[in-house]
Parts: C-alpha cells; structure tokens; sequence
C-alpha cells in the first residue's frame, strides 16, 4: 500500500505542534492559524505510532524507519510498511511534521 | 522472547479524553508560545456567561493588560489549579477575580499567576457575544457589588414569566 509517500523522504516534527506524552501515549495538537484547537484536532499515537514519531528526526528517511520497526516488531500480516506510510502522509497532510529537503 | 507484536496507529481519535495534567501541560505550553487555545470549559462558576459546554478560546494577554471585566486564566494560589474568572477590581499590581455565578470572590491575583484572557465563547456552534463587549466593565461592577448573581436570578424569572404568557 502507498499512500504517496516515497521512502527517501526524510521528515521532521514541525513546529506547529504541541507533543504531549502522558502514561506511554503520545498526544499531538496541532497549532493551526495561531489556534490549538483541542476541539477540533488532537491525536493520540499508541506503542507503535510513538515508535514512528520517535524516529522523525530529520535524519532518517521513511525507509529507515520502516526497516527498524520491522527489525523492533513481530509483523505477520506485513502491516507495517502501509501504515507507516499512512501515518506521514497523514502528517505531512496535516502539516505535523516537514519534509527536510523541503524546507530552504 | 518474541518481539511485541505491531499495532497500527490511532489517529484522530473523536472525543478523546485528555488527563488533567495532560490538559494543563498543553495549555500552559500553548499560551507560552503565545499561541490560544480552543477547548470545552466545564464548570458551572460562570453562568450564565459561559455554560458547561460552552467551547472557548484562551489567548495570551494582551499588550495592553488586562482590564476589569476581562476573563482571565489564572493559576490560583492555594492549589495552582487553572481557572476562568472575571476580573472585578484592578488594583494595578494585582487583580481580584470572581466568577458570575460565584457566591464570593477568589482573592488576590497577582500578576505573575495570570496566564491568558477568555476571547471567544461558542455555544451550540455559534458565537455568544453578551457579556464580551464594552458590557463586560459593567458586569464587574454588578459582580463586585453583590448585583449580578440576584440580577441574573430575576431576569430569568421574567423570562420565564414571559414565556408562560406567550
């Protein structure tokens, strides 16, 4: 499944974004137009969903960190490339993290 | 030991509850950033100006300071907890707040405890204006004169006096 993120893309939180980790899950609010509207957007990653945001750090490509989880998790059903790809273009999306070879 | 097994990820979870210290953290942090909020105020200290269930939005202070009948966001003394009350007097150095629906006022608010100001209330979708405008001074002065909660008591009774003739 792809999503229409390539794998050399590199990514990185951006800073519009309250991060939050409470208990093991991590909460993002977005800030958008100056607003970070709790009522409107607000994720919450699990386990896994941590694992992939740990690993934005504007170093690793998306392949990278597809190839680490596989390595971290047990994965029969070969879920993990699609839903990490899922996952950033969700973000990218949402302008929760940016593309580094985007930016000037 | 097997590695754990993946899960997906949880995205845009609808109704997603915060912990309270979850809540604060991202408020304290988004005001710090200058940044406003925008959340569900629960609560019934305000009435009838904001409603349990009313969403509102917290922005930084504003450079001219905050004035009497401004809401604010302050860290109360006693306890640190987080509340939205109404500015009654300003002393300049400090504030005293209250809230509408209040039966005393909260104390002595100084400065450095105030952390935002009310700026939008919404009910039901649409945006409430009373008790925003320039009104706002003059329900602080009903506030700290005692006037407002038994103001607010009888307008409802002619309003219910009314609706029962209609």
């Amino acid at each position: 499944m792809s999503d229409g993120v390539s794998k050399d893309r590199v990514f990185k939180p951006s800073t519009d974004l309250v991060v939050r980790d409470i208990e093991g899950q991590v909460i993002l609010v977005p800030l958008s137009a100056g607003v970070g509207d709790l009522e409107a957007e607000l994720f919450s990653l699990n386990e896994t969903g941590k694992a992939v945001w740990e690993r934005l750090d504007g170093h690793k490509s998306v392949a990278d960190i597809i190839a680490e989880l596989q390595a971290e998790y047990e994965d029969p059903e070969g879920e993990i490339e699609g839903h990490v790809e899922g996952l950033l273009a969700e973000f990218s999306k949402r302008r929760m993290v940016v593309d580094v070879a985007a930016q000037v | 030991m097997s590695p754990p097994r993946y899960r997906p990820f949880e995205e845009g979870e609808e109704g997603l509850l915060l912990p309270v210290g979850a809540f604060r953290g991202i408020l304290l942090e988004i005001l710090e950033r200058g940044e406003s909020i925008r959340f569900r105020a629960g609560g019934f200290s305000m009435v009838p100006f904001i409603m349990n269930g009313d969403v509102i939005t917290v922005g930084p202070l504003p450079r001219r300071g905050v004035a009497t009948g401004d809401v604010i966001a302050f860290r109360r003394s006693f306890d640190d907890k987080i509340l939205m009350h109404r500015v009654v007097v300003d002393l300049h150095d400090c504030l005293v707040t209250r809230g509408d629906a209040a039966v005393r006022p909260d104390g002595m608010i100084t400065l450095d405890r105030v952390i935002g100001r009310v700026t939008r209330v919404e009910r039901d979708g649409r945006l409430v204006r009373a008790g925003w405008g320039p009104e706002r001074r003059l329900i602080a002065m009903l506030s700290r004169h005692r006037l407002l909660i038994p103001l607010v008591a009888y307008s409802r009774k002619l309003r219910a006096g009314w609706e029962r003739l209609r």
